[in-house]
């Protein structure tokens, strides 16, 4: 826990996340989301346009290419689902950065309960070397794990190959490398869920 | 009137067409529905068990305020941070893990003044000490206190956020099993540490690790 707290810091650190303490409602997202919070439409659709764009710059740090839309989609979803849980007498930042790690986390632990389903959408990302330094992030964190793990979740997840590829390439068994990505991916969402430095 | 320059978006477009009005949680309120489920809990149990016997001579004796005590606080300090917990933007901030700790704290430091406050007090043979028929009865009857609260408590952390499941869904099975054990106490005449601590314990034990596995798995979102 404390070694993968430490090795944490080789992770860029995140955008910030407006509304932090030092700086309380640069975008003027609180008072958006007051608005919303009151059944205003216009503000409420100003907010979720802005914050797309914070998410896709969130999410493409800390997930493979082709998951990152899925991901955005879904955490709008979630912040409409539970617009009421934040309360205007706090900071928005976050309140946001909390949800958007949540559904980080989900994603992770998804991809990891998936190993072979989500083969097909990572396969053949058109722009390798984009698909390998979006997700910086997420790289950071697998230097955390063992390494039989973090191979061949990087040959899979990031760079696309199929599960007896990456059998073939790291002399696992094809069984091997999915339990591997499971377990992998599995810790790194514990890992991410129990650093408290991200948000 | 400002014109609306933002691209159009299908999913933006639907959520925004799905806004109605909402009040902003509090956690106050979820805090009162607790409270007045632990209030009402209190006379049902002492009419359909009955307050304990002894009630009179219990209360002049330190072990029975000490059980009380420690039953509020433990139960108080967990639904404390099962409620800050469903707040996203605190999942991750210090006043959670302050919960935490205290939480770690206080459970030791209570088994040891009860065993201070015991230590003096008790001679019979462990058998008779731990009577584990009445035992077998305080861990059913606190498991079925515990069910009306687990169920307010899932209630409240659908209509919140918790962004580390696991935990809060711990945090609730603690703060439904410490309260239904602080009930029980109206009617259970055991104030020995020692029977609390296996009995007791051992029913918030299970709440809460049931609660771990089950809750994580209806609250999603």
């Amino acid at each position: 826990m404390f070694a993968a707290f430490a090795s944490l810091a080789v992770v860029p650190p995140p955008e910030s996340p407006p509304g932090t303490a030092a700086d309380t409602d640069p975008h003027g997202w609180a008072a958006l989301m007051a608005a919303a919070q009151a059944g205003e439409a216009a503000p409420y659709r100003r907010l979720l346009a802005e914050l797309r764009p914070w998410l896709l710059r969130y999410f493409a740090r800390r997930l493979p290419p082709s998951a990152v839309e899925d991901a955005v989609q879904d955490t709008l979803v979630a912040i409409h689902a539970k617009r009421h849980t934040w309360d205007p007498a706090r900071p928005f930042g976050p309140w946001l950065a909390g949800i958007a790690r949540y559904k980080w986390i989900d994603r992770l632990r998804n991809a990891g309960r998936h190993a072979a389903d989500v083969l097909p959408d990572t396969l053949s990302t058109p722009d390798h070397e984009t698909a390998v330094t979006s997700a910086a992030a997420l790289r950071g964190l697998m230097a955390t794990l063992k390494p039989a793990q973090a191979e061949v979740i990087r040959l899979v997840k990031i760079d696309g190959l199929s599960i007896e590829e990456a059998a073939a390439r790291t002399g696992q068994s094809v069984a091997l490398v999915k339990v591997n990505i499971h377990r992998g991916l599995g810790r790194l969402a514990r890992l991410v869920e129990g650093n408290s430095d991200d948000a | 009137m400002t014109r609306d320059f933002t691209p159009h978006d299908p999913l933006i477009d639907d959520l925004v067409a799905d806004l109605r009005p909402v009040r902003p949680r509090h956690w106050t309120r979820d805090a009162l529905v607790i409270a007045a489920l632990v209030i009402v809990e209190i006379p049902l149990l002492i009419a359909l068990r009955g307050m304990r016997p002894d009630m009179p001579a219990a209360m002049g004796d330190m072990a029975f305020w000490w059980k009380a005590a420690a039953l509020a606080i433990f139960a108080g300090l967990s639904a404390t941070a099962l409620l800050v917990s469903l707040d996203p933007a605190v999942t991750n901030g210090p006043r959670l893990a302050r919960l935490w700790r205290a939480l770690g704290v206080v459970v030791p430091v209570a088994l040891g003044l009860g065993w201070l406050i015991d230590a003096t007090t008790h001679a019979p043979s462990l058998a008779e000490r731990l009577d584990w028929r009445q035992g077998v009865d305080c861990l059913i009857s606190i498991f079925l206190l515990s069910l009306p609260m687990i169920a307010a408590l899932v209630a409240l952390m659908r209509r919140g956020a918790p962004t580390r499941p696991e935990q809060t869904a711990m945090a609730a099975g603690l703060a439904a099993a410490g309260s239904g054990a602080f009930v029980f106490g109206f009617h259970c005449s055991h104030d020995d540490p020692l029977y609390v601590a296996v009995w007791y314990g051992g029913a918030v034990l299970g709440v809460a690790l049931l609660s771990r596995w089950l809750l994580p798995r209806l609250v999603r979102w």
